[in-house]
């Protein structure tokens, strides 16, 4: 058995932007729908699973009015749907992760309380699918271009997303994910749009197949010059697996 | 032998040394393994690691190509 701990929760992102460090708990709900299909004659209640997931997320922490903190990412945000992202599991390469294709912000809360610093929380509710996958590129500087260490699945797969968030703050660069049967050649296998200035999140599905070892690619782009202070997530969720 | 490429940006390593070590099982990060630029869909290439072939044309992502004598 595997223990985490609060020190392992490596990252938690909204449209490109890190709130871990504000963060005091975060509850991710998931929950199948059901009906209640008891009939005349039946002395036990009965459900039945009508075939919708559904998810939520409440977050609270404190208050930061810091550029490109919690307040700056969730003062404007609701009825806005961002994708989400997480790890529970520490900083490491090859680490599960959680995405959010999309969560739509329901409500920002700011929460002043005598003899207290001030408090914020926010909650989420899902607009897509919600899914684990393997870390490529854990949310960090991307302290140099090139391929960066390749993460071995053991088998490989049909179908999957891909996930970025980014934080740059100027330039624009290549993103793309790539997949190899033998850890020697490898090929494009999501390419995302180009990051430029700015932050953002994005999801990419594939229905091919997916290689048993994956790694990240980032290049410049020189359009409008080499990215600067650049800090990126990339994961990668398989949906199937094949011998 | 000559092979078509088939799949966007296939990239591998060319260094004889670096594909022994890697053939031997050590575990080299990507970014030192000195790969060749990504090719595109449609290059011809002449450089891919020996033992790579097989599983590349078993799985679409490179031809051989055909060599005109004249």
């Amino acid at each position: 058995m595997t223990k985490y701990g609060s020190d392992q929760c490596s990252f938690f992102l909204v449209a490109g932007l890190d709130v871990v460090g504000t963060l005091t708990e975060f509850e991710d709900r998931r929950e199948a729908r059901t009906e209640e299909t008891h009939t005349l004659g039946d002395a036990w209640a009965e459900h039945s699973f009508v075939g919708v997931r559904e998810g939520e997320i409440t977050q609270s922490g404190f208050y930061d009015d810091d550029a490109g903190s919690v307040h700056d990412v969730l003062s404007s945000g609701p009825g806005a749907t961002n994708v989400l992202s997480y790890c529970l599991e520490g900083t490491a390469t090859g680490k599960n992760f959680v995405g959010w294709a999309g969560g739509v912000q329901v409500n920002y809360h700011r929460i002043a309380e005598r003899d207290a610093l001030t408090k914020a929380k926010a909650s989420y509710k899902g607009n897509g699918p919600i899914e684990q996958g393997k870390t490529l590129f854990p949310y960090k500087a991307v302290g140099s271009t090139g391929r960066k260490n390749t993460v071995d699945n053991l088998v490989s797969s049909t179908g999957g997303a891909g996930y970025l968030q980014y934080n740059a703050s100027a330039g624009e660069c290549n993103v793309r994910i790539l997949h190899s049967s033998n850890d020697v050649a490898f090929a494009d296998l999501i390419v995302f749009t180009k990051p430029a200035s700015g932050h953002a999140g994005e999801r990419i599905t594939t229905t091919g197949s997916i290689k048993r070892y994956t790694a990240v690619d980032f290049t410049t782009a020189s359009a409008t010059g080499t990215i600067a202070a650049l800090n990126a997530f990339v994961g990668l969720v398989r949906t199937s697996s094949a011998p | 032998m000559k092979y078509r490429v088939l799949v966007d940006g296939l990239t591998y390593p060319t260094d004889p040394r670096i594909l022994r070590r890697l053939a031997a099982g050590e575990q080299i990060p990507l970014g030192k393994r000195g790969m060749c630029e990504p090719h595109p869909i449609g290059d011809i290439v002449d450089d891919l690691p020996r033992g790579s072939i097989a599983g590349l044309i078993a799985a679409g992502w490179v031809e051989p190509v055909e060599e005109v004598v004249g």
